[in-house]
């Protein structure tokens, strides 16, 4: 293979990693639009989708056209449970502890997980069978394929949602001014549960559809949770494009890293990218800047 | 305790000018504060007046302009520094330190004028005990100087307005200053406070620092000051005794121009 | 602190199994994490989720000065410290630019990066395979070989590192740091070096995770890369939170009970993650002031049962 196919191989490999990435960074950052919350669930959201998923199809025998909803469906419902038992309640809340109680969580989902799947790292069956497609030298499996198509449904759904639905406004004007959305009629509490709703579709739905390329056990939401946020500063905290772009940049760069410095620093490149843009320019690709009014 | 000032510098404002992204904030503006003075800056709201006192204590760098307190210029330097060269300030949301006692707030005023660094805290030799008790007592005189050392050791989260204040005013005093900028130090007080406030202002005055307010309190600014500078729009408008600011029209226009807009408007509502 | 110092002599006598004694000198050596990180976090107001990396700096250097190059621990323990506060150095000083959330995502990546480094430098550091044979300590030819001796020596570290610690509290230094915590364009205006103070806080944070560091390759004897991650920098937040915030004595209680409360529940290692998650939430949320908080109003609550008043 020479090095022009390498880099190809590289960038497919990137592409669809980074749509996982985009999509857990997008889930993250709508809760960050809405409540400045930072969620350290958000890889377990992505973890429990596969999971669930996987037992749906394995044990439950479901096709996959019912098991993937079902996974998101469910998942859907975990995410505003967590919003309504963990963070609603709290009386005065500072970064200090919304993080602790999102990790809260986050340890304790992946408890639950341990308990329910074991210690095993299980898989699904590809949505349309293993048979590699070549281009040119390049190989790809359909899964790939289907990474990068939820991705872009998920975007485009998201999208008509926001612009298009009433829901999906009122959830848009909560985010930009919580304050007079209020005054205007709209239940903030329940845009903001709607918010993590969504959020875990998201990170459920990326999850079924990567668990055929990865396997996935209970521990595989951390890091990729993480790297969700360093996809998230990357692009622009608070920015839904910032968050895809940043997704899959972070894959590309990452898979780039892999190859061609050093495959076990593998996990870190995504932190040195997200140093590098914390320290020159927090406010990321497409971020707005801060200013601190006196 | 009281300083000597053994030169009187004058605060000299040229030129300034300031954006804020599209919108300009201040333009051109220039005037002179003598030390031993009592002077006011006043306008309506938004003309600018908070966003001068950001500049000068080095919170935003201007676009142009320059700021010098006697030969020495300012522009450029972070707030920390311009405190060291004698410039502070209160704030017109009280900032006192609330999780820490009255005292303790005027004791992190002796900051820039005492030196025991992190070594010192963690091993306590006997001169970092000395340094600490002399903290202790100049703080303790800045507190009865304003009339609260009976609260010294009260937790300022517990405190009233009309107190808080005078912790302000004591912790940046103990900062020895040339120049006090007082942020709208008379909101949220009654009129017995603001008498009081105004003999405080004689007093620091004549100690040897030189207050500049920004207030919309105009029966203490007129009763206090000496000087007093109008900015309206970003720009200053007029410049005098309190005597000449109530007569000059351009000054009147720029009070009377918000309220001529009111008064259609109350018509209105009337009828309904 | 009298009385703490009365108590931690006098446990030993009270334990019945010896393996009690490696439990609370873990406690010991993480105490002195959390007690330094209590002073960023708590005084300070600065978040850091990377702190486990400079836990690992002082082990690894420790470790490898004395393991492999056999160093006598007192010197590698002194160079671990200033490497260790070399770096905080180096990295506090972008870092501790941010604000919240930034920040502690920053620190977040710093101390996965610390990690991943350690790990992929093997050749040095042992890499996933470990650093063994690190040589234990002894105070001229005193060795600290028995559980025992190794509990007091890790304590009498753990009072004096606390003294120095209120000792900066109530210092300039140390007022300046909480002044900046409360406001810190007050602060600022005050004359204190905001960006200076938040980066020597931070590089004594660092130190103080540095000793626990060495202290804990020499009694281990052995080290792992995949002890000092992500999870250890969180667990040091909650035991910081836990014991309450900007309460020195809060750092020790929080140590303990997280470890006596792992220690414990790994009976139950199948329910651990989820009991553990769960006291999490739930402190969060119904004891925001932590242990000490509580122990705190508790306190207040004894002179008014005693004039007999209701509660």
């Amino acid at each position: 293979m020479n090095s022009l196919d390498r880099l190809a191989q590289y960038l497919v490999t990137g592409i669809t990693q980074g749509s996982i990435y985009a999509m857990t960074a997008l889930g993250f950052t709508i809760i960050y639009n809405a409540t400045t919350i930072i969620n350290f669930a958000q890889g377990e959201f992505v973890m429990l989708g596969a999971m669930l998923a996987i037992t749906f199809t394995t044990v439950l025998h479901m096709p996959l056209w019912l098991a993937f909803p079902l996974s998101v469906a469910v998942i859907t419902l975990l995410g505003g449970l967590v919003y309504g038992a963990a963070l609603a309640p709290m009386r005065s809340p500072s970064p200090i502890k919304l993080i602790i109680v999102t990790v809260g969580c986050s340890i304790f989902l992946k408890g639950v997980a341990m308990l329910i799947w074991g210690k095993e790292a299980l898989t699904l069956t590809s949505f349309s069978g293993d048979e590699p497609i070549k281009m040119g030298n390049v190989v790809m499996v359909p899964q790939h394929l289907w990474v990068i198509l939820i991705l872009l449904i998920s975007v485009l759904g998201l999208n008509i949602f926001y612009t298009r639905t009433i829901t999906g406004k009122a959830m848009r004007a909560c985010a930009s001014n919580p304050r007079a959305a209020g005054l205007m009629g709209i239940d903030v509490h329940r845009m903001t549960l709607f918010t993590w709703a969504l959020s875990g579709a998201l990170g459920a739905a990326a999850g079924v559809v990567i668990a055929p390329l990865t396997m996935m056990g209970y521990h595989m939401g951390t890091m990729l949770g993480l790297k969700g946020f360093c996809a998230a500063i990357f692009g622009g905290l608070g920015s839904n494009i910032g968050a895809i772009a940043g997704g899959v940049l972070i894959g590309i760069l990452e898979n780039l890293g892999a190859g061609y410095i050093s495959s076990s620093l593998k996990d870190a490149f995504a932190f040195v990218i997200m140093l590098l843009v914390l320290f020159v320019r927090p406010s990321g690709l497409v971020g707005t800047k801060e200013i601190e009014r006196v | 305790m009281t300083q000597e000032i053994s030169h009187k510098p004058t605060l000299s404002v040229k030129d300034l000018s300031m954006r804020f992204g599209g919108v300009e904030a201040l333009r051109e503006v220039g005037f002179d504060v003598q030390a031993g003075s009592i002077t006011a800056l006043i306008g309506p709201n938004g003309a600018g007046k908070t966003t001068v006192f950001n500049l000068i204590t080095g919170v935003y760098r201007p676009q142009a302009g320059s700021i010098k307190i006697g030969p020495r210029e300012l522009v450029g330097f972070a707030p920390h520094k311009i405190a060291r060269f004698g410039l502070t300030r209160t704030f017109q949301t009280v900032k006192v330190f609330g999780e820490m006692t009255v005292l303790e707030n005027v004791m992190v005023g002796r900051h820039s004028r005492t030196k025991s660094g992190f070594f010192a805290a963690l091993f306590k030799p006997p001169w970092e005990r000395k340094e600490e008790k002399s903290i202790k007592e100049d703080a303790l005189k800045e507190l009865s100087f304003v009339g609260i050392e009976a609260r010294a050791s009260d937790r300022c989260d517990s405190l009233p307005l009309g107190h808080l204040r005078l912790v302000e005013i004591a912790r940046a005093l103990a900062t020895e200053p040339h120049f006090l900028l007082l942020d709208e130090p008379a909101a949220g007080l009654n009129s017995r406070e603001t008498e009081m406030l105004a003999d405080l202002l004689r007093k620091i005055r004549e100690r040897g620092v030189t207050p500049l307010v920004v207030d919309h309190d105009m029966d203490l600014v007129m009763d206090v000051c000496d000087r007093i500078m109008v900015l309206n729009y970003g720009s200053k408008i007029a410049e005098g005794t309190p005597r000449e600011i109530q007569n000059n029209p351009d000054v009147i226009a720029a009070y009377l121009g918000e309220s001529a807009m009111e008064r259609p408007a109350r018509e209105n509502n009337s009828g309904v | 602190m009298v009385l703490v110092a009365i108590a931690a002599a006098l446990l030993p006598k009270a334990l019945t199994n010896q393996y009690y004694l490696t439990v609370f000198i873990i406690i010991g050596i993480q105490a002195i994490l959390v007690v330094g990180l209590n002073l960023l976090m708590g005084y300070a107001g600065q978040i850091s989720l990377g702190h486990a990396a400079f836990y690992a700096l002082g082990a690894y250097f420790s470790g490898v000065l004395t393991a492999i190059h056999h160093w006598n621990p007192w010197s590698a323990a002194l160079v671990a410290a200033v490497a260790t506060a070399l770096m905080a150095l180096i990295v506090g000083i972008p870092t501790l630019k941010l604000e919240g959330h930034y920040l502690a995502m920053a620190t977040l990546g710093i101390g996965i990066i610390i990690q991943k480094l350690i790990e992929e430098f093997s050749g040095i550091t042992g890499g996933n395979n470990g650093l063994t044979n690190i040589p234990g300590i002894s105070l001229r030819g005193f060795e600290l070989n028995t559980d025992l001796r190794f509990y007091y020596f890790v304590w009498v570290i753990v009072i004096v590192l606390t003294a120095l610690s209120i000792h900066l509290i109530h210092s300039r230094v140390g007022r300046a740091c909480r002044a900046i915590h409360s406001s810190r364009l007050a602060a600022h205006h005050m004359g204190v070096n905001v960006q200076k103070i938040k980066v020597q806080i931070f590089v004594l944070s660092a130190v103080y995770a540095s000793i626990a560091g060495s202290l804990y390759g020499h009694y281990q004897r052995y080290l792992d890369p995949g002890s000092f991650g992500f999870g250890l920098s969180i667990q040091l937040v909650v035991m910081v939170v836990l014991g309450g915030l900007g309460n020195v004595w809060g750092g020790i209680l929080g140590a303990a009970i997280i470890n006596l409360l792992t220690e414990y529940i790994s009976k139950f290692t199948e329910y651990g993650p989820v009991i553990f998650g769960l006291i999490l939430i739930v402190m969060v949320l119904f004891m925001p002031k932590g242990i000490a908080g509580l122990a705190g109003r508790l306190g207040n609550l004894i002179p008014r049962l005693r004039e007999g008043k209701a509660s």
